[in-house]
């Protein structure tokens, strides 16, 4: 695995790791933001000699100042690039799993180093720093992270508080959070203490994700490495505060990364989220004050206290501020996972870390560029969008949890999206009505979206539903469900309608060799001796029950069972249409097209017209034509 | 009286300025409810903290003690013919709660400022300004699982519409009801329901009862655009007296919440997820609830409907007659539904004091019983030995001179477990006029407890029995004699973590409760402070003692009401504000008769075969043939042909309670009201009237010619009982006035008073569905 990891390392052209020095084990990393610029402008030029860095593995010999001194000045304000984090900058200097995970690796990454002095700066402090570093949760709602550790009571009324973290990680194209816990658990574990401390909690939970096996196994071994060394329990490191963690298996179920569902299974019910209010800093787990957070979010939080929240708010945008872990897949040439600063642009993130879009950028057709449950975004927008949080809302989508999902132009992107609509609809809880009925209800109008099976008012439809569901749920697996789909219609209609016209075309030519074999059969009928008229002898035909009995697609499952009552005693042929019959558009079509080829010739085009019925059908208004008759031929 | 509902309300949003009872209204704190129960005012308040929030919401980890509060505001009012939850949920806006201005918010509803109590959801607010919303999930007496969406609303400032059932009301709120975006938001969740949810009203019981028909009226489309293939659901087999349609279903999970909160049994739950989650039994068996009727008026479509009644009348071409349910001693306030001289069905109504909207299967179900062996004309048993049929004239003279012919010191009456106050007074005087003294009413076992009205009535009150935090069950099987009551002790139980110990034979209960034993040593050992219970019992604040009526058959009766009367002078359970000392009655005629002067009689006093020549049973059946002396001449007068009137010498057909006005005295000692709802059967007479020409004929001619008369005469003997629909206390007599009992305590464990719940008394035992209920959910 390992040996994997650096290959892959070695291919990025990114880095020459470091010998490992052993006595490394007390680094000041505040130390290190100062020195040596030249590496950094090296990390920022993404060119394939580049020379890594990783902080912890500076010389030892630097000179330690006390701690918790102040951080060096931040950066000029007024940033308008950014990108090309350095790898002095980067928290998670083992996402590669390049070194050793567990305990001895992770003190000489710098983890657990002087987290007494930060315990014992008290919640106050610890909040106000994270309050100042403006981090937003990164598990993808993006709530200010010290805000809502504020919201913890400052005084128990008997109840003890909790931390929970939020190890589910579950969206499609999220894999950020296993990379923390399987090659810097340590960095989650001292994370806990931190955010335990800055909660008033007493214990903490950590809910990793069933699948997770070997995130959780090191994560286990590292909880058991901190409890030996004797930073969690009680008098965590030393520091007076008792604190316990404890580890929690998940079972596989996507709605258990819902806050509140994630409460609900953890106290052993099924995974359903709860109502809001009350919210979990006030009635969380067992019904006490709780809060839960993203691993990602708990695991910056002792570095930016060890280096200040100032050097965390340099990074980014003003309120999106710090260095993220994105996880790039798809059509990229190399997907990863790296810690970049917020607000880069998305090219140059795909361009500097992933070898770039398959086939060249121009080859780009959309990126969903906050996982699954984020609405994607097409090239145009891709080309000079950034990363954050307010940039990606501002085009109608969302940072999410930064799962950047690249699609190419060999990309069947409505039935990527329908892929992601079943992913929905099997993962809803069913507990509320928007989301257990429109999310199957959406795959299904996809899965005929996909094909083209479906009228073209159906897109607009299908956006209504979104609609209905979007804002109407408990949770927000609801919105998740809609917004891929409001993505799609918002920047691909045209390519639904294409589909749709390309369907009814099929379907049409298909029709018409269906009904020549029926043709055939009544003829041979009509002129079997006794029989009155010709064959080719149409004088007038009466097409009014054809498709009134029984199957409505006759030829979608290739059982013809509508009969064809022609009656060839009448001049005028007239077809008359209801609801049943007019449904996907096609059946007014394929029999105009039927009957000009195989009647009359001359039959008045209306066939298009009728496939366009427009949707005022649906609501009535022209309800009084529907029973009309529709094509009237002489 | 209290006005009726509308039959078929439909929710739509009101114009109308709100009329004066829909108005939140001040009253004092010191209501007669709160000064009973003691408790109430005191509990209802921890409402605004967000533990109370999410006990409320959830049920969960404070489970009960603030999710009854939560409906507690809208309790204390009494409305008659209420069929469905949600118009009993509805019944809420015209609730007088007591609150003192300080707890009160002012919040906005379409414009209109109201004031209501803090807790208060913005769903209740509403209700309070007169606006409807519509529900499905959503029931005043459940948890809150704010599932179905349906009742969302405007909330300035809020991005998103609010499920305003779960959403806590806060000052200053402005709520918006009439929006478009509400409305639009309601629309896409009735499409949403809709959707899968079967086109078949037609053949639908729940058809012009049901709650998403009558808001799609409001809210839905007038056709479809849904074109997939709909859901499917297997039923669900919940025994013979729930029919399930599951397809119909929509997820509201009332049901499950119901069996899980009221009735206490964890059979139903949510299974699956997404567009596949179903309610059912987790495991195939059946819910096996003495309260499961009740899932029929909760569910808000025809996912659950009544078995037995299943295709037989639509909800519009029934009558419906307000009356009173006399299974047992409850008195449970009921709806009878008739079609034409057919009871089609019973519905509980509303009475927050008695049975709140819920009634037992047995009230529900055992209608059909009236249908069947019904005696319809006066019969006499001919030489050959044979009943044969005879004129009213024939019949009357034939008992009146069997009775002239025979001592009064020979004759004895026993008045049976349905009969009416009416009847029994009539037929106390007659039997008073010819000089009998002898007069008994259906119970367990003798005497002793009927000379002081405290000492057999449910003292607590029905409703009161809420507040107990400590309660001993003596030789009770509370589930099966009094499902209400045991109903009450569970809230009790979930909602102030009441104890309950049990000496009696061993039940679910269907709460916690722990079993002391079953043998009159425990009892002793209480009575004697050693046991660990007795501390229990002292240190609550409302101890309650409740006394199953199986003691009286036990031959140490005196010595096990001695003990009793001894844990509740230790315990003091009786005293000027509280008085916990409960006896709880089996049957619908026992209270009124005791307080007419009738004495619990039984098969023992009958035993004395020598001494009874002429015995007039008034719808008495727990004797069996052997039980009456071979010589005597036995009077049958009631309305089935039970046990007893194969032994009858004359057969005088009397009326059910479903077709007479009739007054009866439930266990606690409330007078109510029957109403006929269907005619008579054939040429069955009123009973009092039977027993009023008897009388002539007999030459000892009673003093009244009218229902009123009879009325006056009770109030003579029983003023309480001519006070309809009110609560006569019993004031309990100071402790020094207790007699002195000798009688030793016996190890004979208790024994059940009821053997089979379904089967009680001549209608329930005429019932088929009884009968099937017996074999499904039968105990052994």
């Amino acid at each position: 695995m390992m040996q994997k990891a650096q290959l892959r390392c070695k291919s990025r052209r990114r880095t020459r790791v470091r010998e490992v020095h052993d006595s490394g084990l007390v680094l000041d990393i505040c130390d290190l933001v100062g020195q040596d610029t030249q590496l950094k402008k090296v990390g920022c030029s993404g060119s394939g000699a580049a020379v890594r860095a990783f902080s912890a593995q500076a010389p030892p010999a630097a000179p330690s100042p006390p701690a918790g001194t102040p951080p060096p000045p931040p950066p000029p304000p007024e940033k308008t690039q950014f990108g090309g984090l350095s790898d002095e900058d980067r928290i998670f200097t083992n996402v590669y799993g390049q070194h050793d995970p567990f305990l001895k690796g992770a003190l000489k990454r710098g983890d657990w180093y002087q987290t007494k002095e930060l315990v014992q700066k008290g919640t106050d402090w610890i909040v106000n720093e994270m309050k100042k570093s403006g981090l937003r949760g990164r598990g993808g709602a993006g709530f200010p992270s010290g805000l809502k550790w504020s919201f913890m009571p400052k005084v128990s009324d008997g109840r003890p508080s909790y931390l929970v973290v939020n190890a589910d990680e579950s969206e499609p194209g999220t894999c950020k959070d296993r990379e923390i816990m399987r090659h810097d658990p340590h960095k989650l574990i001292e994370g806990c203490l931190i955010a335990g401390v800055g909660m008033r909690a007493r214990a903490g939970y950590i809910y990793i994700r069933g699948e997770y096996v070997n995130e959780r196994r090191n994560l286990q071994r590292a909880l058991a490495e901190a409890y030996e060394a004797g930073y969690l329990g009680k008098n965590a490191c030393g520091s007076g505060y008792d604190f316990d963690l404890h580890i929690h298996y998940g079972a596989g179920a996507y709605i258990c990364g819902e806050e509140t569902a994630l409460l609900e299974s953890l106290e052993g019910k099924q995974g359903k989220p709860r109502l809001k209010p009350p919210f979990p800093a006030n009635a969380g787990l067992y019904g006490c004050p709780t809060t839960v957070t993203n691993v990602e979010t708990v695991a910056v939080s002792p570095t930016i206290l060890r280096r200040g929240p100032e050097w965390f708010a340099s990074f980014g945008r003003k309120n999106n501020s710090g260095t993220k872990l994105f996880c790039i897949s798809g059509h990229v040439n190399k997907p990863c996972t790296v810690e970049e600063e917020m607000s880069i642009s998305l090219r140059e993130l795909i361009e500097r870390h992933c070898g770039g879009v398959r086939g060249g950028w121009d080859n780009l057709l959309a990126v969903i560029p906050g996982g699954s449950s984020v609405p994607l975004l097409p090239k145009n927008i891709c080309d000079d969008v950034i990363m954050d949080f307010d940039a990606l809302k501002a085009v109608q989508s969302g940072l999410g949890t930064a799962a950047v999902i690249v699609m190419d132009k060999s990309t069947d992107v409505v039935d990527a999206i329908a892929r992601l609509s079943y992913f929905y609809k099997h993962e809803s809880c069913g507990q509320c009505t928007p989301c257990r009925e429109g999310s199957p209800w959406l795959w299904h109008m996809m899965e005929r979206m996909k094909v083209g099976n479906a009228k073209l008012e159906e897109i607009d439809k299908l956006q209504e539903v979104t609609k209905q569901i979007e804002g109407h749920t408990i949770c927000a697996l609801g919105d998740a469900a809609a917004w891929p789909v409001q993505g799609l219609i918002r920047h691909f209609r045209p390519e639904l309608e294409k589909r749709i016209h390309e369907y009814a075309k099929r379907e049409v030519e298909l029709t018409r060799r269906a009904r020549i074999s029926n043709a055939a059969i009544i003829a041979r009928r009509v002129t079997a001796p006794g029989g009155m008229v010709e064959s080719t002898a149409f004088q007038l035909c009466i097409i009014s029950t054809m498709f009134a009995h029984g199957n409505d697609y006759p030829w979608r499952n290739g059982r013809d069972s509508t009969t064809f009552p022609l009656h060839f005693q009448y001049d005028v042929c007239v077809c008359r249409s209801n609801d049943s019959m007019n449904r996907g558009g096609t059946t007014n079509y394929a029999l105009v097209t039927f009957l000009r080829s195989w009647v009359q010739p001359n039959i008045r085009d209306s066939a298009n017209q009728i496939m366009r019925t427009d949707k005022q059908d649906y609501y009535g208004v022209n309800d009084s034509k529907r029973f009309q008759p529709r094509i009237i031929l002489k | 009286m209290a006005p009726r509902c509308r039959r078929y309300p439909l929710p739509l949003p009101r114009s109308s300025t709100g009329s004066g009872s829909r108005r939140f209204s001040f009253s004092p704190v010191d209501s007669s409810s709160a000064a009973e129960s003691g408790v109430a005012g005191s509990t209802s308040r921890a409402l605004h903290s967000g533990v109370a929030w999410y006990a409320g919401i959830r049920g969960k980890f404070y489970e009960g003690k603030q999710s009854s509060d939560f409906y507690k505001w809208g309790s204390g009012l009494s409305l008659g013919g209420v069929r469905h939850a949600r118009v009993a949920s509805m019944a809420a806006v015209g609730a007088k709660f007591e609150a003192k201005p300080e707890d009160c918010i002012e919040v906005s509803v379409d414009g209109k400022d109201v004031t209501i109590a803090k807790g208060m959801t913005v769903l209740q607010a509403c209700e309070v300004a007169g606006v409807d919303i519509p529900r499905f999930c959503y029931h005043p007496r459940l948890s809150i699982a704010g599932n179905c969406r349906m009742c969302l609303v405007e909330v300035e400032k809020t991005p998103k519409p609010v499920a305003s059932c779960a959403m806590p009301a806060l000052p200053g709120m402005k709520i918006k009801t009439t929006t478009p975006l509400v409305k639009k938001a309601r629309e896409g969740v009735m499409e949403f329901l809709l959707i899968n949810h079967p086109l078949d009203c037609p053949i639908c019981d729940q058809g012009g009862e049901c709650d998403l028909q009558d808001q799609s009226m409001v809210y839905g489309s007038d056709r479809g655009r849904f074109i997939e293939a709909k859901r499917s659901v297997v039923d669900k087999n919940l025994g013979p007296l729930v029919k399930t349609v599951m397809t119909r279903c929509i997820q509201c999970t009332r049901c499950v919440r119901f069996a899980s909160e009221i009735a206490g049994v964890q059979d139903l739950g949510v299974l699956g997820r997404g567009g596949a989650e179903e309610i059912g039994t987790y495991v195939e068996r059946l819910m096996v609830s003495e309260l499961s009727g009740n899932v029929i008026d909760i569910c808000p479509v025809g996912a659950l409907t009544a078995k037995p009644s299943a295709f037989t009348a639509r909800s519009w071409e029934l009558k419906s007659t307000e009356s009173i349910d006399v299974s047992d001693a409850i008195g449970a306030n009921i709806r009878i539904d008739s079609r034409g001289p057919e009871v089609m069905r019973i519905l509980p109504r509303l009475n927050e004091e008695v049975n709140e909207e819920w009634i037992s299967d047995k009230a529900r179900f055992a209608y059909d019983g009236l249908k069947r062996q019904r005696l319809n004309e006066p019969l006499i048993r001919s030489a050959d030995g044979q009943l044969e049929p005879v004129s009213w004239a024939r019949a009357l003279k034939t008992v009146a001179e069997a009775a002239l012919k025979v001592n009064p010191d020979q004759m004895a009456a026993i008045a049976g477990k349905l009969s009416d106050a009416e009847a029994m007074m009539a037929l106390k005087d007659l039997m008073n006029r010819l000089g009998c003294e002898r007069l008994w009413v259906e119970g367990n076992g003798e005497d002793t407890v009927a000379d002081l009205r405290s000492n057999y009535l449910v003292n607590s009150t029905i409703a009161g029995l809420e507040n107990t935090d400590a309660c001993l069950l003596v030789g009770t099987e509370l589930r099966i004699e009094a499902p209400l009551l045991n109903h009450r002790l569970r809230k009790a139980v979930r909602n102030l973590r009441a104890k309950v110990g049990v000496v009696g034979p061993e039940t679910e209960l269907h709460f916690k409760a722990e079993h002391l034993g079953n043998n009159a040593e425990v009892l002793a050992s209480i009575a004697e402070g050693k046991h660990p219970f007795a501390q229990t019992l002292s240190k609550a604040k409302f101890p309650s003692i409740v006394v199953g009526s199986g003691v009286l058959q036990r031959s140490d009766k005196e010595a096990v009401l001695a003990a009793v009367q001894t844990i509740s002078q230790n315990a003091n359970v009786i005293r000027d504000d509280w008085n916990g000392y409960n006896f709880v009655l089996l049957n619908a005629a026992q209270a009124a008769g005791l307080d007419l002067g009738f004495v619990p009689g039984s098969r023992a006093t009958v035993g004395d075969k020598s001494s009874i020549k002429f015995l007039y049973l008034l719808g008495a059946d727990d004797l069996t043939p052997e039980d009456i002396p071979v010589d005597a001449f036995v009077v049958y007068q009631g309305h089935h042909g039970d046990r007893s009137a194969y032994r009858a010498d004359v057969i005088l057909p009397g009326v059910a309670y479903s077709e007479k006005e009739g007054t009866f005295e439930n266990t606690e000692g409330r007078t109510q009201q029957t109403s006929p709802a269907v005619p008579t059967v054939g040429d069955a007479r009123d009973d009092w009237k039977i027993i009023r020409a008897l009388s002539e004929l007999a030459g000892v001619k009673l003093p009244y010619d009218t229902l009123n008369g009879v009325r006056a005469r009770m109030l003579a003997v029983a003023p309480n009982l001519f006070r309809v629909d009110e609560l006569e206390p019993a004031t309990p007599l100071p402790k020094e006035s207790l007699p002195e009992v000798k009688a030793k305590l016996e190890s004979s464990p208790f024994k059940r008073a009821i053997e089979n719940f379904y089967m009680t008394d001549p209608i329930s035992r005429a019932s088929k569905t009884m009968a099937q209920s017996t074999a499904a959910f039968s105990r052994s």
